[in-house]
């Protein structure tokens, strides 16, 4: 059984680190975008079983980047993880789930877990 | 040709005299219907009377041939009363001018053919004297016309008096008293012919038909013109037409002055009584072209000037037609008023019409002769004698009760013009009688008494009206008595006594002439039988003469004719006298009477015009009040019409626009002072309203005032409306611009703030973002290490990476808080409400609140009641963060024991989450304090258990925010219970 694939995008280039570490350690296969300009192309390497998905992005806005997934992949889950509050409420019932910056490492291994079973 | 004395003289002179004044008085008044007649008949009788009198005294056949001047008279005398009679019956077709001169003609032949008889003989063919009782009367033999004339006189009588009688009963107005009157009229000259032709008259031979027919013209006039309250017409007459400043002449047919006002003759400059019957033309003589201009014009209406110069007076002049009952034009009336400032002074009410000379001749403008001047220097010897004789009324004279003082004092100076002109003739009589005789006889010297006793009744004036009247009685009944006692019974006697009960009738009361008829009948009765049973022998009496009583029951027989006779001449005296008195009687009351509705009148119009000037006044104080109110006015108040062009302006609004007077404004357009800018949107405005009939609209417009500045007007616009159209503005307005400024300021700070708020929300999230990413990265890395994704850790290590974590998320947990403490002071918090269940919601806290309370080795407990819904509304995770919060304080400052958390439902509307520990306790000084932001109980502060002291101020404004509210119990050392009390919402199913 080939490992689940997951996308990180996230400018961040420290949380991105750690949220790969995550990811792997929870034994995914796992690809970054820094910038909000990769993530078309990271999609159409395959179905992503999770995205973490930050909403504040230099070259793109989350809430595009959710919509593109949901347009494509039906069955991927999205965790949106950001530090806006605010505009966290507006994708809440669109993403599966939505962190608020600081996130736990245990939260976000426990998802991880859910999405491989 | 000679004439004897006889003593029938007397009473036919006293007829001849009454029916000359009767005559006078009605022709007078010969417009009122029926006076015609009355005047006519009473001249005849007049004529008639004085022929009977010169047949009477006449000596020789001659001279009694005069007697025949009688049928002059009798003819028009029945003549008159069936004209009268016409008249009373209203057959105004016989009283056309041809039938009147058709009825006319037998009398007038009458006439004619007697003052010829000696010629022709048709009415006496032959006659001659013939000696009767004391008096020689003319014995005559008819001739043919005779009968014409007397059929003609008695048919007149007949028919007159039939129509009488007939009117009388179908005229339901009259008087009780003017029927009678109207009676005894109609009656009186049929039973005197009765008595006359069937020799029961008093005095045989003695025609007394004139003396009748004087009684019914008396009675007629006295039914005409004593009992009709139009007698007040000439009192209200002299009291409105005299008083009235304007001028009222009555001209008749022929242009004569029937009536004339003193305003009128005051204008013209003549005196009434000068004026009166005058030719108009020869009154208007100065103004020639007035009698031009109005001569036999009926009806006008002009104006005139007369004068010139200070003397230029102008008048209207009115005529107007006088039409009377049968539509026929009698005559005119001319008023004349003044106009302008020549108004004639308001005349005094004055009884007698001369006119001050001061204010004569308005209308002349010049100065004219005066009227009493004109009287002046006539003081001769006539006019003396003329005052003594036709003595002045006395006008002190003490008047008795109940009669009409006019008729006392017209009785009392008649009594004493009788009383000198008798007094001066007695006097003559009496000087004559002197010269001839050698010696004054007893006669003599009483006949001089009597005339001194006349004298002084007739002189002293003062004296007692009463004594002076028994007086003059007391003379008359010596007469008879002296008369009867000397020559037994005469004609004289008769004469004398008959005048002593009615003239006692006349001069005072009923009951004394009902006294004096007694004494008289009784005078007369004593003689009667002392004559006639022969004890005494009148002393002068002839042997031939038969009149003397030949036995008692002659005697008593003439007693009887003479009470019957006397007596009934006396009722018809008292009876006119008293009917007379009542009419007056009525005539007082009834002014009284309209004296009083005038008072009345007067009064209510006092009281009218009191109330009146009352509610003027009350009216111009509430005009100032409401005036001062909008002059003093510090808003703009104004009225336009309905183009908006100004009708009113008050004065702030002129001083606003820089305008001295009011009618600098009125006419322009209120627009005007509007900035052009803005002058066609508010003029729209206006327009609209207008056409649409808005009642009340508020509008703001800038408008330049007079220092140039330009100001904000609000104005509040009220259409005036009259019967349900628009005709005008009225506004009421006020400068806004403060307000205006305010608003503007305001706007703009309302901007700034909303700006400041957005930016510290920015700031927040951007400080959040910028706090937290950080924090993830310290986060991350140490829980990686946590679960050795990079090797294996010492245990030292460990530890630092588990103060790493705790550190990071007490840090967590401040920014949440001061996140949430400012979204909820920014008013940015919001739920996200919806449905929950209850259980889940307990044991989801239980499970983490327990892994806390492990920890520190106490026990966490949980209940739900039964009570509670299976499902609620609200927002569980704000719900879960107010439970945490609450049961994690509870565990943090718990040291034994354990903490419970209850659902419960304490009211229907409400479920309540209860927290209890077994912790320290708040100290009651802090438990007011305990919710506010940064606050913390003092004895919670340590090490283990700080915080940001945000965590209960959320909490409760959470509560807050969700309608709920939060208490709290609690003992020091023993714990404490909080109780979130929150409504039941949107209960499903419930």
């Amino acid at each position: 059984m080939p490992k689940p694939y997951a996308i990180v995008i996230e400018d961040d280039p420290k949380l991105s680190a750690i949220f790969q570490a995550t990811l792997e350690q929870a034994d995914f296969t796992t690809a970054v975008d820094h910038n909000g300009d990769l993530y078309p192309e990271l999609l159409d390497h395959a179905e992503p079983a999770l995205v973490i998905l930050d909403l504040h992005l230099p070259f793109a806005s989350g809430v595009d980047i959710l919509d593109a997934i949901r347009a494509r992949y039906a069955h991927t889950v999205v965790a949106i993880v950001t530090a806006d509050f605010i505009k966290a409420k507006t994708v809440t019932g669109k993403a599966d789930h939505v962190l608020i910056k600081p996130v736990s490492i245990a939260r976000l291994l426990k998802i991880a877990e859910s999405v491989k079973v | 040709m000679s004439f004897a004395y006889t003593p029938y003289i007397l009473p036919l002179m006293a007829t001849a005299i009454i029916a000359l004044i009767t005559g006078g008085y009605t022709w007078k008044r010969r417009s009122a219907s029926g006076a015609s007649g009355l005047s006519v008949m009473s001249f005849s009788i007049f004529i008639w009377v004085i022929g009977y009198a010169l047949e009477m005294s006449g000596a020789t056949p001659e001279a009694k041939y005069w007697g025949v001047l009688q049928y002059l008279g009798i003819p028009f005398a029945t003549y008159g009363c069936l004209i009268f009679a016409l008249d009373f019956s209203d057959q105004t077709r016989f009283l056309s001018r041809r039938w009147k001169a058709l009825l006319a003609i037998i009398p007038a032949l009458t006439a004619l053919l007697a003052l010829t008889t000696k010629y022709h003989g048709w009415i006496w063919s032959e006659y001659h004297i013939q000696q009767a009782d004391g008096f020689s009367f003319l014995s005559v033999t008819h001739g043919p016309w005779f009968f014409v004339h007397f059929a003609y006189s008695y048919l007149s009588l007949l028919v007159g008096t039939i129509l009488i009688v007939r009117a009388m009963l179908r005229r339901k107005g009259m008087y009780r008293g003017q029927a009678i009157v109207m009676s005894v009229a109609v009656l009186t000259p049929w039973v005197g012919n009765i008595l006359y032709f069937s020799g029961l008259s008093p005095v045989p031979y003695l025609d007394i038909t004139p003396f009748a027919l004087m009684i019914t013209t008396l009675a007629f006039t006295w039914a005409m013109f004593g009992f009709r309250i139009i007698d007040l017409t000439p009192i209200a007459r002299d009291l409105i037409i005299e008083a009235m400043q304007d001028g009222m002449i009555v001209l008749d047919f022929k242009g004569n002055v029937v009536d004339i006002n003193l305003s009128a003759a005051r204008m013209i400059g003549v005196p009434v009584a000068d004026a009166l019957g005058k030719d108009a033309a020869h009154l208007f003589a100065p103004w020639p072209h007035l009698i031009e201009r109005f001569r036999n014009v009926l009806e006008a209406s002009e104006e005139i000037t007369v004068g010139a110069g200070n003397a230029l007076r102008k008048y209207q002049i009115h005529f107007y037609p006088l039409i009377d009952s049968r539509e026929k034009a009698v005559g005119r009336v001319m008023m004349i008023r003044a106009m302008g400032q020549a108004s004639i002074p308001q005349p005094r009410f004055a009884s007698e019409r001369t006119i001050p000379l001061s204010e004569a001749n308005a209308f002349r403008g010049e100065p004219s002769q005066s009227v009493e001047e004109a009287r002046v220097g006539r003081s001769s010897l006539w006019e003396s004698s003329k005052r003594f004789y036709a003595v002045p009324i006395n006008e002190s004279l003490n008047i008795p009760p109940n009669i009409n003082p006019a008729w006392h004092k017209t009785r009392e100076r008649i009594f004493t013009s009788i009383t000198r002109i008798a007094a001066s003739v007695g006097t003559f009589g009496f000087l004559l009688s002197l010269i001839p005789s050698e010696r004054v006889t007893a006669v003599d010297f009483i006949y001089g008494l009597f005339c001194l006793l006349l004298w002084i009744l007739g002189v002293y004036r003062q004296l007692k009206y009463h004594l002076r009247v028994f007086g003059f009685l007391f003379i008359i009944y010596c007469f008879g008595f002296v008369e009867t006692f000397n020559f037994g019974f005469s004609a004289e006697s008769f004469t004398f006594f008959a005048s002593f009960a009615i003239i006692t009738a006349i001069l005072t009361a009923w009951r004394e002439a009902l006294y004096s008829l007694g004494l008289a009948t009784a005078t007369i009765t004593v003689f009667a039988v002392a004559i006639g049973s022969g004890s005494f022998l009148p002393p002068q009496l002839l042997p031939n003469e038969s009149l003397s009583p030949l036995s008692v029951q002659a005697g008593l027989a003439s007693a009887v004719v003479f009470l019957t006779c006397a007596g009934a001449l006396q009722t018809s005296v008292v009876m006119l006298l008293e009917s007379l008195n009542a009419a007056w009687q009525k005539e007082v009351q009834a002014l009284n009477l309209l004296q009083q509705e005038r008072d009345l009148l007067e009064q209510r119009v006092e009281e009218r015009t009191h109330d009146l000037a009352q509610s003027q006044k009350m009216l111009k104080e509430n005009e100032i009040r409401f005036r001062q109110i909008v002059e003093n006015a510090n808003d703009i108040i104004y009225r336009t019409d309905a183009y908006g062009r100004f009708v009113y302006i008050n004065p702030i609004t002129l001083h606003l626009m820089g305008l001295e007077t009011e009618s600098e404004a009125l006419g322009r357009h209120f627009t005007e002072f509007i900035i052009p800018e803005w002058r066609h949107r508010t003029k729209r405005f206006y327009e609209k309203q207008f056409l649409s009939g808005v009642e009340r609209t508020y509008f703001e417009f800038p408008a330049t005032i007079y220092t140039g500045e330009t100001i904000w007007v609000g104005q509040n616009v009220q259409l005036i409306k009259e019967s349900g159209q628009g005709v005008g503005f009225q506004a009421v307005a006020r400068d806004i611009t403060q307000i205006k400024k305010a608003e503007e300021t305001f706007i703009f700070s309302r901007d700034q703030a909303l700006n400041a708020n957005q930016l510290k929300s920015q700031l927040l999230s951007r400080v959040s973002h910028e706090l937290r990413t950080p924090l993830g990265t310290i986060l991350g890395y140490a829980e990686l290490l946590q679960i050795k994704a990079f090797g294996g850790l010492s245990e030292k290590q460990n530890g630092a990476v588990n103060n790493i974590i705790e550190s990071t998320n007490y840090l967590t947990n401040i920014i949440n808080d001061l996140l949430d403490e400012a979204q909820i002071e920014a008013n940015s918090m919001s739920l996200n409400e919806e449905y929950f269940s209850p259980q889940e919601f307990i044991e989801k806290i239980q499970s983490h609140i327990a892994v806390l309370a492990n920890k520190k080795g106490l026990t966490c407990n949980a209940s739900i009641s039964d009570e509670l819904p299976i499902e609620l509304y609200g927002d569980v995770k704000r719900l879960q963060q107010i439970v945490i919060n609450l049961a994690g304080n509870a565990v943090k400052f718990t040291r034994s024991g354990g903490v419970e958390i209850n659902l419960t439902r304490p009211q229907p509307a409400f479920w309540a989450i209860e927290v209890k520990d077994t912790g320290v306790g708040i100290a009651e000084a802090d438990r007011q304090h305990i919710f506010e932001p940064f606050r913390q109980a003092s004895n919670s502060i340590t090490r283990e258990n700080r915080g940001s002291g945000l965590g209960l101020a959320i909490t409760k404004q959470l509560i807050e925010l969700m309608g709920g509210t939060i208490a709290l119990e609690s003992t020091l050392g023993q714990g404490s219970v909080f109780t979130v009390l929150l409504p039941i919402k949107n209960a499903p199913g419930e």
